[in-house]
């Protein structure tokens, strides 16, 4: 069975540490996303991987890693999610 | 119809025709035949003396072959109309008349919409405006019989609908006529011939219906507000320059449609006002989505939990970017900033995406969504300053409340949690016409 290997770099620490995984490309792409936060000891539930190329969607969990890497290539990076709702109309600091 | 910006002025004439075509086969070729007829007697028509032109809301009358002119000279410039131009409460409706033939034929029947529109200066006189107007029309005839007959499918016909777009310079206001109840899609051809005639690009689009020019006198039915960042001062930074969003979008925020989501919703209305940009230009027909479409979106693509939906979670901008991409079918990139004081130098990033792409951009972080609408940066000394449109707003969609208390406005790199970490969701305009 072929593999793949990606490079997944974890942004959110300053240094910019990273983690070279090889896994089969029938892998489902959420697996990957899991075992990188486990790796780097982030909460997957609360991480996105997006590539360093100019175009990325979130993928469908149906993706797997071969088609991953043959359309996004081996860099990758680890993002935490952002999830914002606001406190109500008085938040901004220009609000008179 | 008379619409004004500094110095332009428009011209815009309306009304129906009738289209009345007796036909004795239906056979094609005569049907194009009595069809072609029908419309050269209508230009005849339009070119006799009996043909008048009323200006809206004024007692101004035009009698534009028969040089008479009612309440006013045709030398005066057009200024002069607007002292005649007031509103008034319409009056009753002239009663239709029937006429009843005895006769076995095939009727055809249609009312064509005329439109025509042209740019004038204020300068220009009222003689010279009409005749302008006249040749337009009857410019329009043409092109709708030509429609017509290309659009014949048998026996069935569409009706010719003219539609205006403004294209860049030097184009200025184009009239198209489309046959009416087409779907884009089956336009294409018709659209790729326009763009090479225009000399336009051919990735993006212009002629969709969704382009339509907007005239300034037609509010929008919906009550959203529509680009209130027009208003604004722009500011001026030292060898700075100003990259706004393109094109037309709805600002959505707190509380509007009857629905109260103050504290939880703001990244859904950045969302929605991300969806109603594309709308309007044209590259999607659906219209913008419910908080409940959302969540139900995120639901179908995995990204949630059946229960997710009728929730008041919060969400960020990789469920923005993963809506955008299920329900309109648009990719974005996700832009990740580790703290809040390296927005300041992004500003090359964001000028090159507005200039490329031209959409809005949604931004999270520190447990506040907001959109981007544009950036004014200096590539000298890389001050920045950012457009930006709150979607915490709860109050009505007052322009100048909005405006003026910054709900809309230029905000400095100190707008952001300077320790919290941001993800911007930039989304790409997709490439066709």
């Amino acid at each position: 069975m072929s593999k793949v290997t990606f490079k997944i770099t974890l942004t959110s620490d300053p240094r910019l540490p990273y983690k070279v995984l090889s896994v089969p490309e029938s892998t489902p792409f959420t697996a990957v996303l899991k075992f990188a936060a486990e790796e780097f000891k982030v909460p997957s539930a609360t991480s996105a991987i997006i590539t360093n190329g100019k175009v990325k969607g979130r993928n469908s969990p149906s993706s797997v890693a071969g088609n991953v890497f043959l359309k996004h290539g081996s860099e990758l990076r680890i993002i935490p999610r952002d999830r914002v709702g606001g406190q109500g109309d008085c938040i901004s600091l220009s609000m008179a | 119809v008379l619409a004004d910006s500094e110095s332009a002025v428009i011209l815009r004439l309306r009304g129906p025709l009738d289209l009345k075509c007796q036909l004795d086969c239906i056979d094609e070729v005569p049907m194009q035949k009595a069809i072609s007829r029908t419309f050269e007697a209508l230009r005849l028509q339009v070119k006799s003396e009996s043909c008048v032109l009323a200006v809206c809301n004024s007692p101004v009358l035009i009698w534009p072959n028969k040089s008479v002119f009612e309440e006013i000279t045709p030398d005066a410039p057009f200024e002069d109309i607007f002292q005649f131009i007031q509103t008034r409460t319409p009056g009753p409706a002239s009663a239709p008349i029937l006429t009843r033939t005895v006769q076995k034929s095939h009727l055809l029947c249609a009312t064509l919409p005329m439109d025509c529109a042209v740019w004038s200066s204020w300068s220009d006189t009222i003689k010279d405006g009409c005749e302008r107007l006249m040749k337009a029309l009857t410019r329009q005839l043409f092109e709708m019989e030509k429609v017509t007959l290309q659009c014949m499918k048998g026996t069935t016909l569409r009706v010719p609908e003219p539609l205006h777009f403004l294209l860049p310079e030097p184009n200025g206001l184009v009239t198209v006529v489309f046959p009416r109840g087409e779907p884009d899609k089956e336009l294409e051809a018709q659209r790729r011939e326009l763009h090479g005639q225009f000399e336009l690009p051919d990735n993006r689009p212009f002629f969709r219906r969704a382009n339509a020019y907007h005239f300034p006198n037609e509010p929008y039915k919906d009550g959203y507000l529509r680009n209130p960042h027009t208003v604004l001062t722009h500011p001026t930074l030292d060898n700075g320059k100003v990259y706004l969003v393109q094109g037309i979008y709805s600002y959505h925020h707190y509380m509007q449609d009857r629905m109260d989501d103050n504290g939880w919703g703001c990244a859904y209305r950045s969302l929605q006002t991300i969806c109603s940009w594309f709308q309007q230009q044209g590259y999607v027909e659906r219209g913008v989505p419910s908080h409940k479409e959302i969540q139900q979106a995120l639901v179908e693509v995995g990204d949630k939990q059946a229960s997710f939906v009728g929730s008041r979670q919060w969400i960020g901008s990789i469920e923005v970017q993963a809506v955008l991409n299920h329900l309109l079918g648009v990719t974005s990139k996700i832009m990740f900033v580790s703290q809040g004081s390296e927005l300041a130098s992004k500003g090359r990033e964001l000028a090159n995406h507005f200039m490329t792409e031209g959409t809005p951009v949604m931004i999270g972080g520190g447990v506040l969504a907001h959109t981007i609408l544009g950036v004014a940066w200096s590539e000298t000394t890389g001050e920045i300053r950012y457009l930006i449109l709150d979607p915490h707003y709860t109050g009505a969609e007052d322009l100048q409340v909005i405006t003026e208390k910054g709900w809309c406005g230029w905000k400095g790199p100190d707008f952001w949690d300077q320790t919290a970490y941001y993800n911007l969701c930039l989304p790409q305009r997709p490439r066709v016409i």
